[in-house]
């Protein structure tokens, strides 16, 4: 889960399907699907967004969302 | 003749449609700026520039992504021009690998190098040209480097449509575009392969529009079965 990581921490997406359907299309779009590497760049404070590296590129997500995907640290 | 212009959300179409028509579309250094078609005219009248909204694929989410899709399906255009950041290459290239499969003559123009080699990313335009089949025109869009060049390419070279099948997805889907072209060949003057991927990755502007113009039930027996076929690969 995204929950656990912090700032700084590097990742592998292993499970997209508890995330709803608009948000896996786009994620697919820009490159980021299961098996996936991503870091933690930052986390917004008081449930904020989080935000995510992968492939040279950063994306801002909900952590409502964040915390449906599935990680395991690397 | 007629241009679309074509790319990423935020890679500079809207700054070079401005430079290369002259006029004042309003600019922003944010993704969806640009949410309808626009169309202009070249300075040097060699044709009509149309403007799109950005989108990162061809099979839409939103309305105005959904611009896009119903321009090819239902709009005439001669060339496309796809706009790519060398700055984020490989996720621009996505949406390059589904315009060429819409096998209309297309051209790139390589957006931001500035951007790339401040960052350390060295392009290399004459491989990338050769490896996809289409002039690559490096282009500044902000300050107007490499955009004489990009209007010589558009208007002089009879650019061809390419007919290369960049990519192979299987023997199976492979099979299913062959009969779906079959089912729809002389019914459209798209690319019936571009048509089949589009359909078979859920497009639903594409498969109206298939639908439209083939027998449904054919179609659905088609897709069923490969459906029914990648799904017992899978076990």
């Amino acid at each position: 889960m995204f929950g656990y990581l912090k700032a700084g921490d590097k990742g592998k997406i292993i499970d997209l399907s508890h995330v709803g359907h608009l948000v896996q299309r786009r994620l697919l779009d820009l490159g980021i699907t299961e098996g996936s590497e991503v870091c933690v760049k930052c986390v917004m404070p008081f449930g904020g967004p989080v935000m995510i590296e992968s492939c040279g590129q950063c994306v801002g997500i909900r952590r409502k969302e964040a915390v449906q995907i599935e990680v395991e640290r690397v | 003749m007629e241009i679309a212009l074509i790319g990423n959300p935020n890679t500079g179409k809207t700054s070079l449609f401005n430079n290369l028509t002259g006029s004042y579309e309003y600019v922003g250094n944010w993704s969806g700026v640009t949410v309808e078609k626009k169309v202009g005219v070249f300075k040097n009248n060699i044709g009509q520039l149309i403007d799109l909204p950005g989108v990162y694929t061809l099979n839409p989410l939103s309305k105005d992504e959904g611009v896009v899709t119903s321009f090819f399906l239902n709009e005439s255009v001669d060339r496309l021009l796809n706009i790519l950041d060398a700055s984020q290459l490989e996720r621009n290239l996505h949406l390059t690998l589904q315009l060429l499969e819409f096998e209309k003559p297309a051209l790139i123009g390589l957006n931001m190098i500035d951007v790339a080699n401040k960052r350390g990313i060295l392009i290399d335009a004459k491989k990338l040209s050769m490896v996809l089949g289409v002039p690559v025109v490096p282009v500044v869009a902000r300050s107007g480097k490499g955009c004489d060049k990009l209007v010589d390419v558009i208007s002089t070279k009879s650019i061809q449509p390419i007919n290369k099948h960049l990519v192979y997805y299987g023997k199976e889907v492979e099979e299913a575009i062959s009969a779906i072209t079959e089912e729809i060949k002389g019914r459209t003057s798209h690319s019936a392969r571009f048509l089949s991927i589009q359909y078979f990755e859920g497009n639903q502007y594409v498969q109206n529009y298939v639908n439209s113009i083939a027998n449904i039930e054919r179609i659905n027996e088609i897709v069923n079965i490969l459906e029914s076929k990648l799904q017992s690969q899978k076990v």
